[in-house]
């Protein structure tokens, strides 16, 4: 993507990438890309696995990452996800300011606890 | 206008309008009544003289004048307490001399040392009576001329030593007492005299005992001029209101009112009292229906204003003035005096004009330099305070109204010493604010009449910073709850209800933007959603040429602040309801500035 990035999150796509990089055998389509450099949104489907869809969408100056599951027909956040299986702190699932490599990486421990599940 | 005033205000005006009056005038006989005929005519000549004040007494909540009357050596003393806080009117008659004294207690420390202000209102000599362990030491007269002058109001009275002074043996000398204290200006004992209480009270030199006829009634009451004693015809407006300069009182025991009352008399002091009040009332007939203008004039002796605008003889003459400040931003010639020349219904007149040129006209940099604009009519003024209408007919409808009680605001403001002598600016946020509060959107149609909304509401935010809920309120708009929602389905197939619960809708209908969280998946589909049903533009701040992917707090508050001045529309969809209820700093940011107080 040209678009121009906000300012530190020039590299935001290759660390989204490397942080969900154990879902690339599940993947069967990558369903959304977008950015216009203020946001990011990537969502894609998995296939045979009870997690249908995962939909990432992060809004970097409000410093909100909201990362959905759908699992069979129901949709849950993985706010929602970690609170059943208290697989990392709440707050860690959160961007730090503009430190997002670990909110990243939290969400994606919560994410391949549910995904491996079933596997 | 804070509650505070709102209740004085409204006390004030409430008394105002009283439709009809209680006199209660009881007498209970004493047995050491020696004189019944000079007892009553003592109680009509007090009487008399309580219904030069217009609003009797009562205008301090809770407040009634409080008499009590005593016999002493064929003379009767009444003293008249005025407020709680130490205030008296004193009246003294012997049968032949009927004689009024003001008194002040604010320089009398509550352990008997220090003066008594006592104002001849016959003489007009000022004295302080000092007092020593409760014990009187000496009198001191002040020069009557000064006094004379003071209501003149030519210059402030600084001469703090008495014209004369009389000292009682076996008490110490004034001379080698400490520097009086005293109050210096007839104002300010004015100030002091009446503390706690509005009051206007005209009086008459030429006719002393016909208090009511000064002027010649009720009418030529409102008309008074400031005194002319030169001509033997001085009136007098007293005014006061509490809490000018933190005056405080002391309470004034009754074992020194006695003391006051043995001296004055220079005799023994009676312990028969003679209970012949409490006179309570309001007189209607001589109450002045439009007492704003005793109130001005009050003010001008409070502040001792007296700048060259004021030696102009007319109101146009005297805004004329003002012409040289048309494009500043200080205005050096005092406003204060100018609207009090101009009289209350010249006022407020006035400052709607200043008001309406200083919001919509863009090369007005200040409220002040508003009196000096071009499109100032210094006719309109001229003929608002001269034609006296009534105030809701003049300038104008709800509007004319609502200046004049915005009006009262900034005169509870002004003796409150709000603006010190020259807050302009705030003086007129403040009359911005009564007057706008007082439409409270009722008006917006007759505004839009007369002027252009969007100027107006452009000038109210950007030129006062009044916050955004408050402005539309007053333009015909405001908040509202509301239940507005809309389904967006995502990438994932998850469909997400979108709702708006509250809007604020501004003074233009073809301009309406969106605020919330989580800008691409809700605020972005909610925009066009409403579009699409309202069949016209719905802005977000990424449609803002402003807009970029580095945008800071501070540049989206220029987003903000520009659909605030123009007049937007304001859907607000709140927080995602996804991830919680925190609104971030962008959104937190536009939720305070456009829905916080």
């Amino acid at each position: 993507m040209n678009l121009q990035m906000r300012n530190g999150y020039e590299n935001y796509e290759f660390d989204l990438h490397k942080s969900f990089d154990f879902l690339l055998p599940y993947i069967a389509e990558i369903v959304e890309e977008r950015s216009d450099g203020s946001f990011y949104v990537y969502c894609i489907r998995l296939s045979e696995n009870k997690v249908k869809t995962i939909r990432i969408y992060h809004e970097f100056a409000e410093q909100q990452l909201l990362i959905t599951l759908q699992i069979n027909h129901d949709y849950f956040t993985t706010l929602e996800i970690n609170r059943k299986i208290n697989a990392v702190k709440d707050e860690d699932l959160r961007p730090k300011g503009d430190d997002y490599l670990g909110a990243l990486y939290s969400n994606a421990q919560v994410i391949k606890r549910i995904v491996e599940e079933d596997s | 206008m804070n509650l505070n005033h709102f209740f004085k205000l409204f006390l004030f005006t409430s008394v105002l309008f009283v439709s009809s009056c209680r006199k209660e005038f009881i007498q209970t006989e004493s047995p050491i009544l020696t004189n019944k005929q000079l007892l009553k005519t003592h109680n009509s000549k007090v009487e008399t003289w309580i219904k030069l004040i217009p609003i009797g007494g009562q205008i301090k909540a809770g407040t009634k004048i409080s008499t009590k009357t005593i016999y002493n050596s064929g003379n009767f003393y009444t003293r008249m307490e005025i407020g709680d806080n130490g205030s008296s009117l004193l009246f003294i008659n012997n049968g032949d001399i009927f004689h009024v004294y003001g008194m002040s207690t604010k320089h009398l420390s509550s352990d008997g040392n220090g003066i008594v202000d006592i104002f001849d209102f016959q003489s007009m000599e000022k004295k302080g009576l000092r007092f020593s362990n409760k014990k009187l030491s000496a009198i001191q007269v002040y020069a009557k001329e000064t006094v004379f002058n003071a209501y003149e109001g030519n210059y402030q009275i600084n001469n703090n030593s008495p014209n004369s002074t009389i000292n009682f043996s076996g008490n110490t000398p004034l001379s080698s007492a400490s520097s009086p204290n005293l109050v210096n200006t007839l104002r300010k004992f004015f100030c002091q005299l009446f503390g706690g209480l509005w009051t206007v009270a005209p009086y008459s030199l030429d006719s002393p005992t016909e208090y009511c006829a000064v002027g010649g009634g009720p009418d030529e009451v409102q008309e008074m001029q400031p005194p002319d004693y030169g001509g033997g015809n001085l009136s007098i407006w007293g005014l006061i209101y509490a809490n000018i300069n933190n005056i405080n009182f002391f309470d004034f025991s009754s074992a020194m009112w006695n003391t006051i009352i043995s001296d004055l008399n220079a005799g023994g002091i009676s312990n028969n009292w003679l209970i012949t009040t409490p006179v309570s009332f309001i007189d209607q007939e001589c109450a002045d229906p439009d007492k704003m203008r005793g109130l001005f004039f009050a003010l001008n002796t409070y502040y001792n204003q007296q700048p060259s605008s004021l030696e102009y003889e007319t109101i146009e003459e005297t805004l004329d003035q003002y012409k040289i400040y048309k494009n500043q931003q200080q205005v050096l010639l005092p406003i204060i005096p100018m609207l009090i020349k101009a009289g209350a219904n010249g006022a407020a007149d006035a400052l709607m004009q200043a008001v309406f040129i200083y919001l919509t006209e863009d090369d007005c940099p200040s409220f002040g330099a508003a009196f000096g604009h071009d499109k100032f009519s210094k006719s309109q003024v001229a003929l608002s305070a001269a034609e006296g209408l009534l105030p809701w007919r003049t300038p104008g409808g709800k509007l004319g109204r609502g200046a004049f009680t915005a009006v009262g605001d900034v005169i509870v403001n002004l003796l409150d010493g709000k603006y010190g002598i020259n807050d302009y600016e705030e003086m007129g946020l403040d009359f911005m604010l009564g007057f706008f509060s007082d439409l409270a959107g009722g008006a917006a149609g007759e505004l839009a009449s007369k002027y252009s909304l969007g100027k107006i509401g452009k000038g109210l935010i950007k030129k006062c910073d009044f916050n955004y809920k408050m402005v539309t309120g007053w333009l015909g708009g405001g908040l509202s709850q509301i239940n507005k929602s809309f389904n967006h389905t995502l990438s994932n197939g998850q469909t997400i209800t979108i709702t708006a619960n509250k809007v604020i809708k501004g003074w233009d209908p073809q301009k309406i933007a969106v605020i919330g969280r989580s800008h691409d998946d809700r605020v972005v589909p909610f925009a066009n959603k409403l579009a699409n049903e309202l069949g016209i533009p719905v802005h977000q701040i990424k449609e803002w040429s402003g807009w970029n992917a580095n945008l800071t707090v501070d540049q989206n508050k220029q987003w903000i602040q520009k659909l605030k001045e123009e007049g937007y529309t304001i859907y607000d969809i709140g927080t995602d309801p996804r991830s919680g209820i925190d609104k971030g700093p962008f959104y937190g940011m536009e939720f305070d500035e456009i829905f916080g107080n």
